[in-house]
């Protein structure tokens, strides 16, 4: 008796779990990639607070960071990390600019092809133009908080280190709320934009280092 | 004035020669025997993991990250390096006698520089001293200890700090010249604060490692 007691218990508690995280397959998609490219047209600028959660699957260890995130169309981007210590990343059109340890270094975005991926990955994924990008098939989810899309690399280059891409929007899908990557090697990064303002007035001293 | 200039470069390489190869005057040789952890504290800690600020100067290319040491089990323990942004670079897995790259991301994914990252961090781990037969010499006026070992042709030159268990300095000679030059600095808990490792002549590689502290506060 008391066997069966735990064991509805445990259906009741595994059948709460799926529905808080389980996402089942979005029947309107077109509807979804409209409001997702309405962000994409309305969103100026943003700026949010971020912890960023590497997890390495295979030794069981988390290594979180923090930080704050701007972004600016056309292609300014800044992360600027405050813990465990400080680092600012950013990227000011074609040039990526970063100061570690007070020291400013200064790359051509076109002269690094990973920089190059990685920043067209973020902005797209942050202004919703990803949904344009041929470089990945997409998959939309969605469950009672969140909608979901899964991205899966198509091309080489990406495929050998990226396995997916896990981009959330709230319900009321106004801007990205939670980004995923998993590697290839299960390792994966979950970054999660909290205090979101959505087209304020960002500082243009914010997209340039000295 | 030919003939001189070239005596001159003669006599300056064969100084360079006998210094470089020489073991340091104040330093007497005591035993040979097996270098053990009572010897030379390993630096690394079975018991908690080790995150450090890392840079990494690789001929014209920077990357800066975090580098974790964790133990996975009684004779296995991973070096994995991930950038800021959370790309994972490398993982090096590192057993008692070995060091063997699992991991290395395409842009680096090279056999020069994967072999030049196992060397480098076995370094920076003692695996040339710890475990293996070598001299060790005694400095008389602090008792500072000097461990020397053989590997493929080097020679391995590991310093203490002062007559602790603790290596503050190590060098890696060839024949001719020194070849990588690792300065360790320690915190209150013994553990390394900061490393630095800096490869002599043509080859451009710097390591820079600076321990973090995780506390409640930054996680």
């Amino acid at each position: 008796m008391l066997n069966q007691k735990l064991y509805l218990l445990f259906c009741i508690f595994s059948a709460s779990l799926f529905a808080q995280t389980g996402f089942k397959t979005v029947k309107d998609t077109v509807l979804l990639k409209e409001k997702i490219n309405g962000i994409s047209k309305e969103t100026n600028s943003l700026e949010s607070d971020f912890t960023q959660v590497k997890t390495l699957s295979m030794l069981s260890e988390k290594i979180t960071s923090k930080g704050h995130f701007c972004f600016q169309k056309v292609n300014l981007l800044r992360w600027e990390y405050v813990s465990p210590y400080t680092y600012i990343i950013v990227i000011n059109k074609d040039k990526v600019l970063i100061k570690d340890d007070s020291k400013l270094r200064k790359y051509d975005m076109n002269s690094n092809k990973v920089f190059k991926e990685i920043n067209d990955i973020m902005i797209s994924c942050i202004d919703g133009n990803i949904l344009k990008s041929n470089k990945f098939k997409i998959a939309y989810g969605e469950n009672d908080k969140a909608y979901r899309l899964e991205l899966t690399p198509l091309v080489k280059g990406m495929k050998e280190s990226l396995k997916k891409i896990y981009m959330y929007f709230d319900k009321a899908v106004t801007s990205v709320t939670k980004l995923e990557m998993v590697e290839t090697t299960d390792d994966f990064t979950v970054i999660d934009f909290t205090n979101k303002k959505v087209n304020g007035n960002i500082p243009a001293e914010k997209f340039i280092l000295k | 004035m030919a003939t001189f200039r070239l005596k001159n470069l003669y006599l300056s390489s064969l100084l360079i020669l006998l210094t470089s190869c020489a073991i340091p005057l104040k330093y007497k040789l005591a035993e040979q025997r097996k270098i053990t952890s009572t010897d030379a504290q390993p630096l690394v800690s079975s018991e908690v993991s080790m995150l450090y600020k890392t840079q990494i100067f690789l001929f014209n290319k920077y990357y800066t990250g975090m580098l974790l040491h964790k133990q996975t089990d009684s004779t296995t323990s991973h070096l994995v390096f991930v950038t800021e942004l959370g790309m994972k670079m490398f993982d090096i897995e590192l057993k008692k006698d070995s060091l063997k790259m699992v991991y290395c991301f395409v842009p680096m994914n090279t056999p020069k520089i994967t072999t030049l990252l196992e060397n480098d961090m076995g370094l920076i781990l003692l695996h040339q001293l710890l475990n293996k037969t070598g001299k060790i010499y005694i400095n008389k006026k602090d008792e500072k200890k000097l461990y020397i070992t053989n590997e493929n042709g080097k020679k391995y030159f590991y310093y203490t700090q002062g007559n602790s268990n603790r290596i503050g300095k190590s060098l890696v000679k060839g024949k001719l010249f020194t070849k990588q030059k690792t300065v360790y600095k320690f915190g209150p808990d013994n553990l390394p604060e900061s490393v630095s490792l800096k490869h002599k002549g043509l080859l451009r590689l710097k390591i820079k490692l600076n321990r973090i502290i995780t506390t409640k506060a930054n996680e």
